[in-house]
């Protein structure tokens, strides 16, 4: 693998580095050996690094990186940027970085990069391979990269650049995360078709072993579902007598309506008949009535024909209908006297004889007889008409109520049955899901036996690059015991060990060779292998990662140089540890190697700066291996008011007494 | 004691008298005050209303109620209603009585003010004397064409001497329910609004006069 070889760094335009009227925006050469990013909180040195960053990686990041977690295991993939990302530098200052561009210059083996982006969007502006303009895509950068560095893949060159060569404050560790590890050894010391295959088989593994896992649950429930079926087969008699009834009861129900409806049709027939001959029968009466009431109304005129129309009304009633329109009493012998008196010549009133009878509108006795005769006649006729219409009406009335009895009772055995129906176990259905479980069953008998098989294929292909990365591991531990040694007190060795990832759920793990840390610590002479981080030490635990970053750059990287990136070192040393951090750095890039360390410092009051200054042989602030962001940088407030402290702090940080050769 | 469907016979045959004067029409035919009774229940389904009759013997002349005749004989005798001109018509059918029929103010009013002070009652005479008015708008005789105009008797579905229902039964409408559930429909739909039932009471008596008047134009 090519590590990349930073020579170069500027950055036009942009607001937050215009530099001085005689050097105008930032350009920054690194030489080989080390270079310092010296400035104040807020004047952006992490910034600077980020850009570093930035120009290498494009617009793209880790699929599922969130930038704080361990990296995992499961496939990589690269996603390009969303939302706001590729703004964040425009977001930083407030003319958006439209005009600002940055560049970087950077050797891959014997090719000689030089990258420049837009800092407002990190769009891609110029693309040069030794000297040379190439097709200016995100597409070819990244082929470009992948073919100079010699990874399989442009997320290997993300994670190469993550997990070596930039130290970030998040201080994203490589030797005490093993997911992260295997990938970056598998990456460094395998071909990328080998690498490709195991991501192939994990892949597929992990999608087997998740449909395997979802048949399984499903074939649990279906198999609590049998259960339930077959202890409610159980109760099955007890309902199917159950609805038996119903049943009966709803056919005996329909068909007493059936034959119910038809009887009312009947009655209804029967009724619209009994109707008409009663309402014939009362108009014939009401006729008749008439014609007697005229006659009568014609004899009282006629033997009073001074009297009131309203008296003559009255006395016709009553000779009519024996009624009397007064009092609503029937007087029959009261009718039979006037009927006496009118026939004499008598007053109706006093009975006192008046004048001879009138002939009753030519009317005779014999004609009132047989007029008399006919009304009682239609009378009858009425009064049988009218207890036939009470005696079909009644009936009909009761089919009625009948019926609507008959039809709650079918409405409520037909709710009962469907409910039984719906929650009646049936022997077909268990037979059904019995078949269904067997077939579940199979197939998830074959899914677990596809994920063992891909298993065991995986944890062959995985040994055999275990084998592979162990032909480096000595080289490896040695480089590192170099690198620790200079810095820790304790002693601290790698060993050669192996990590068990449970790729999927099923079946055994997977046993990856990684790098563990064996260390004694004030407690104990005994090496105890730590596998995490915890129980170490701030600055140890830094350093040591550090140290097999360098010791993979060494044995990993053609010629064994590489680059190396750390923002803000000093935040976790104590003062003794920083002249060893210090002889540390300078010891991997040495004036004589190709190798660079950029480091950036905020000029805390401490032995880091000044060591390294004097073993680095850096004079001063002016030094071309110093980017002094106090000059360059767009002043912090804090800067502008407390200028003279930061100066004499400066001042301090690269003066000749302040060097362990002075103390 | 009269029943209580007897004293609403009472009430409608003295109602109808009332309305009808009220309108300067008096004294009122007796065949007149039993054509608007027909009507009072033709049209009671909109106001809610048990009709007189439940059942009418559809003829020749004005459908005759023999309730409501009972109610007039009782008035008479009562001294409520005073006739005049009583005569007796024969046809090849039938005999019917020809009477005019005045209030007596001196009695009726006091039975008219007792049921304005009711509000149940005064709901049911305030319909009659809508539906009296309403008749009497078209003239004397016109009642009589009136009911050969009216929705109900004139349905071709019952002959001469059939039976006309003015009640509801089990299941069904009646058919002047019918009649009334289409009117108002088409009143809505040409108001566009849902009508009042004074209002609907309104515009069928007014859709009849209209109807007797074109018949009686040359």
């Amino acid at each position: 693998v090519q590590f990349p070889i930073l020579r170069r760094l500027a950055v036009h335009g942009y607001d937050l580095y215009p530099g001085t009227s005689e050097k105008p925006d930032l350009d920054a050469t690194f030489l080989p050996g080390v270079t310092l990013i010296v400035g104040a909180n807020g004047l952006g040195k992490s910034t600077l690094i980020l850009v570093l960053y930035r120009l290498l990686t494009g617009p793209s990041e880790v699929a599922g990186d969130t930038g704080t977690s361990v990296l995992g295991s499961g496939q990589l993939t690269l996603r390009p940027f969303r939302d706001q990302e590729p703004r964040m530098f425009a977001r930083r200052v407030a003319d958006q970085a439209v005009d600002a561009l940055a560049e970087v210059e950077f050797s891959l083996g014997d090719r000689y990069v030089q990258v420049s982006r837009k800092l407002s969007t990190l769009q891609l502006s110029t693309l040069t391979v030794d000297g040379k303009a190439v097709d200016v895509s995100e597409a070819a950068f990244q082929a470009l990269i992948v073919e100079a560095a010699g990874v399989g893949h442009f997320v290997d060159w993300l994670l190469i650049l993550r997990y070596i060569t930039f130290f970030f404050e998040d201080r994203r560790s490589l030797v005490w995360d093993p997911t992260a590890q295997r990938r970056i050894l598998k990456l460094l010391f395998t071909p990328p078709t080998q690498e490709d295959r195991i991501g192939e088989f994990e892949k597929r593994i992990l999608s087997t072993d998740s449909r395997a896992r979802n048949t399984r649950a499903t074939l649990a429930a279906e198999e609590r579902k049998l259960e339930q079926q077959e202890k409610a087969l159980s109760t099955l008699p007890v309902q199917q007598a159950e609805l038996e009834e119903l049943l009966a009861t709803r056919e005996d129900s329909e068909r007493e309506s059936e034959e119910l409806r038809e009887r009312s049709a009947a009655l209804d027939a029967v009724r619209a008949d009994v109707r008409l001959t009663l309402l014939r029968a009362r108009e014939h009466r009401t006729s008749l009535a008439n014609e007697l009431e005229s006659i009568r109304f014609q004899q009282i005129r006629d033997a009073f024909p001074t009297s009131s129309e309203t008296a003559a009304y009255l006395l016709t009633q009553i000779l009519a209908e024996d009624k009397c329109s007064a009092c609503g009493t029937q007087v029959p012998d009261f009718r039979a006297a006037l009927e006496e008196r009118l026939a004499v010549g008598d007053c109706v009133v006093c009975g006192s004889h008046i004048s001879e009878p009138g002939d009753g509108a030519g009317a005779t006795s014999a004609d009132l007889a047989e007029l008399q005769e006919r009304l009682e006649v239609a009378e009858g006729a009425e009064r049988e008409a009218t207890a036939n219409r009470d005696v079909t009406e009644a009936e009909l009335r009761q089919c009625w109520g009948r019926l609507a009895e008959l039809d709650q009772v079918v409405r409520a055995a037909e709710t009962r049955i469907r409910r039984l129906e719906l929650n009646m176990p049936q022997a077909s259905r268990s037979q059904a899901r019995r078949e269904a479980i067997r077939d579940l069953r199979r197939q998830n008998e074959e899914e677990i036996a596809g994920v063992l098989r891909d298993k065991d294929e995986l944890d062959r292909l995985v040994q055999a690059v275990n084998l592979q990365i162990a032909e480096y591991q000595g080289r490896v531990r040695a480089a590192f015991d170099g690198y620790a040694e200079d810095f820790l007190l304790d002693t601290c060795s790698l060993v050669w060990g192996s990590n068990v990832e449970q790729v999927g759920l099923l079946g055994k793990g997977i046993s990856f060779s990684v790098f563990q840390i064996d260390m004694s610590g004030a407690t104990t002479d005994a090496e105890v292998t730590r596998r995490a981080s915890d129980g170490v030490s701030e600055s140890q635990r830094e350093f040591i990662d550090l140290a097999f970053r360098m010791a993979l750059i060494q044995v990993a990287g053609t010629e064994g140089v590489g680059s190396l990136i750390m923002d803000a070192p000093e935040s976790s040393l104590d003062a003794v540890f920083a002249p060893r951090a210090a002889s540390v750095l300078t010891g991997f890039a040495t004036p004589g190697s190709e190798s660079r360390v950029i480091i950036t410092s905020n000029l805390v009051d401490g032995r880091l700066i000044p060591t390294i200054a004097e073993q680095a042989n850096i004079d001063g602030p002016d030094d071309p291996r110093v980017v002094n962001l106090f000059e360059i940088a767009t002043p912090t407030r804090a800067l502008d008011q407390l200028r003279d402290l930061y100066m004499e702090a400066l001042r301090r940080a690269f003066s000749p007494e302040e060097r362990p050769s002075a103390q | 004691v009269p029943s209580d469907d007897d004293l609403r016979a009472q009430l409608r045959a003295l109602s109808i008298v009332s309305g009808f004067e009220s309108t300067f029409l008096y004294p009122v035919p007796v065949e007149m005050v039993h054509a608007c009774s027909y009507f009072c229940d033709a049209l009671s389904p909109l106001w809610s209303i048990q009709p007189i009759d439940d059942i009418v013997l559809k003829t020749e002349g004005v459908p005759l109620s023999p309730a409501l005749q009972v109610a007039i004989d009782w008035l008479v005798g009562h001294g409520l209603l005073v006739p005049s001109g009583v005569a007796y018509a024969k046809t090849a059918r039938q005999t019917r009585l020809r009477a005019d029929l005045t209030l007596n103010r001196a009695l009726a009013n006091r039975v008219l003010e007792a049921v304005e002070a009711d509000e149940k009652l005064s709901r049911e005479t305030s319909f009659v004397r809508e539906v009296a008015a309403a008749l009497a708008a078209m003239g004397p005789g016109a009642e009589t064409r009136a009911v050969f105009h009216d929705a109900n008797y004139q349905d071709p579905l019952a002959g001469m001497q059939s039976v006309l229902d003015l009640v509801p039964e089990e299941g069904r409408s009646s058919a002047t329910q019918s009649v009334l559930r289409s009117f108002s429909a088409l009143a809505r739909t040409a108001m566009g609004s849902e009508l009042s039932e004074s209002e609907l009471t309104a515009l069928y008596t007014r859709h009849l006069q209209s109807l007797v008047a074109a018949q009686e134009s040359p």
